[in-house]
């Protein structure tokens, strides 16, 4: 029964991936589906999220939500490690272990983030990346109720990948202290960046159609590394039609 | 010996002469953008303004160093076609507003940061890409890369902050309005953005 769900969920995945593939609507297909999810996110992040964030934020001096957020992207930096390592790029791979190492023991546990003062490069890279460095489409943009990590069909399927990469889980901690802590993770970047998303959700001209894009926009330039774009692009982008 | 030697000089003198004209267009562009980050720095190191004060000197700047005519067609793209000559006045000047004061408010709070311009580039249409990172504070790190045009002299068209386009992202996001309710969708829109804005900014003073 349980391998039967699998495998219709694979089927419905691998249908939006070439749904969004062959689709002439942009990259967002399923937008009849994606907009109330979208609602559904926003409300709790209005109602439930940001008003804990803010408290915190109140709460706590600047330096510990700083510190917090040096431990979780040090602990990061693993999963980045390993898949510099899939992605063959050896001079980032040699620096994110430096990062990870100088982090973890001067750094105090992850606390300090040594390693930017000493201007090691800062890397972030994940399964999702991978798939698309090695050719994977993005999919169609896909959210999921509650869980705000992901926007991508590809970035989905990727994500139980990165979970398991997660230092924690794969030191044998149980599921429940994984969650907490990505829950502990999140609040704390919700508070440090509070006043960007408050902006942001206020000054946007379509708040879903902002959001959607500089997760994609921003995911694709993850996987290209800033490359530069087609002619075709850059003249979509850059040229005047007057 | 003396001809020749004077024929030396004269190809030194050339050369020289020449060498800004190689060098003009990224590096003029370059050296624009360099003044810009140096006068908004400028602002935000001065202690004695106040933090309305050093937003509206930022709004300024943004506003003789970026090129909205080009950036309101761009954003537009095909659509552009679909407003008349007033429609059009009026979406620049109300973007012109929206940029800029938004511009304003994201770099007047920063305090501690401070921007390094790192590269340039000639990109094939001619325009200049110039690459920025911010250095200090909560966005340490974060690139922030300003595409100039060459009009009457090298203005801003685009600012790129971590991969996302500026003109990408409101194209998009207009594109939807218009689809749905027109350039008068649009143009109410921002209106009514930029006026929310400036009550908000009365009741602040």
């Amino acid at each position: 029964m349980k391998a039967k769900q699998i495998q219709r969920g694979a089927a419905l995945a691998l249908l939006l991936l070439a749904s969004a593939c062959s689709t002439a609507n942009g990259p967002d297909p399923a937008r009849g589906y994606n907009e109330p999810v979208f609602g559904f996110n926003d409300g709790l992040d209005r109602g439930l999220l940001g008003p804990v964030a803010r408290g915190w934020d109140w709460l706590m001096p600047g330096f510990v939500l700083t510190g917090v957020d040096n431990f979780f992207r040090n602990l990061d930096v693993p999963r980045t490690f390993v898949n510099d390592l899939l992605q063959a790029k050896p001079l980032p791979a040699v620096h994110d272990l430096g990062r990870f190492v100088v982090n973890t023991t001067v750094g105090v546990v992850g606390l300090v983030d040594v390693a930017s003062m000493l201007r090691i490069q800062d890397n972030r890279e994940d399964f999702g990346q991978t798939l698309g460095v090695w050719g994977t489409p993005a999919g169609a943009f896909m959210l999921v109720p509650v869980l705000p990590f992901r926007c991508t069909v590809r970035d989905w399927l990727a994500y139980p990948v990165d979970l398991a990469m997660d230092p924690a889980f794969a030191a044998g901690f149980p599921f429940q202290y994984v969650y907490g802590s990505g829950v502990a993770d999140v609040v704390n970047r919700r508070a440090i960046n509070d006043p960007e998303i408050e902006e942001n959700r206020r000054e946007a001209i379509d708040w879903y159609v902002f959001v959607r894009d500089a997760c994609l926009q921003d995911r694709e330039g993850e996987v290209t590394d800033g490359a530069e774009p087609t002619a075709a692009e850059e003249e979509d982008l850059y040229g005047v039609e007057e | 010996m003396e001809s020749r030697s004077s024929g030396l000089w004269m190809a030194l003198a050339l050369l020289l002469g020449a060498a800004p004209a190689f060098a003009a267009p990224a590096d003029d562009a370059r050296a624009t953008m360099e003044k810009t980050v140096a006068d908004v720095l400028q602002v935000l190191d001065d202690a004695a303004l106040s933090l309305q004060t050093k937003r509206d000197h930022i709004q300024a700047i943004a506003f003789e160093r970026f090129d909205f005519v080009t950036m309101s067609k761009l954003v537009l793209k095909r659509d552009w076609k679909k407003f008349d000559a007033t429609q059009r006045q009026r979406f620049v000047e109300q973007f012109r507003e929206h940029l800029s004061a938004r511009y304003g408010e994201n770099l007047g709070k920063y305090e501690k940061e401070k921007v390094e311009v790192t590269t340039h580039h000639l990109e094939t249409n001619g325009d200049v890409s110039v690459k920025t990172v911010i250095r200090g504070g909560k966005f340490d790190g974060t690139p922030v890369d300003y595409r100039l045009r060459q009009g009457s002299g090298w203005q801003v068209i685009d600012v790129t902050i971590e991969n996302v386009s500026l003109v990408s992202s409101f194209r998009t996001q207009f594109a939807d309005v218009l689809a749905k309710s027109g350039p008068t969708g649009v143009l109410k829109k921002l209106e009514e953005r930029n006026a929310a804005r400036a009550a908000a900014k009365a009741k602040n003073v």
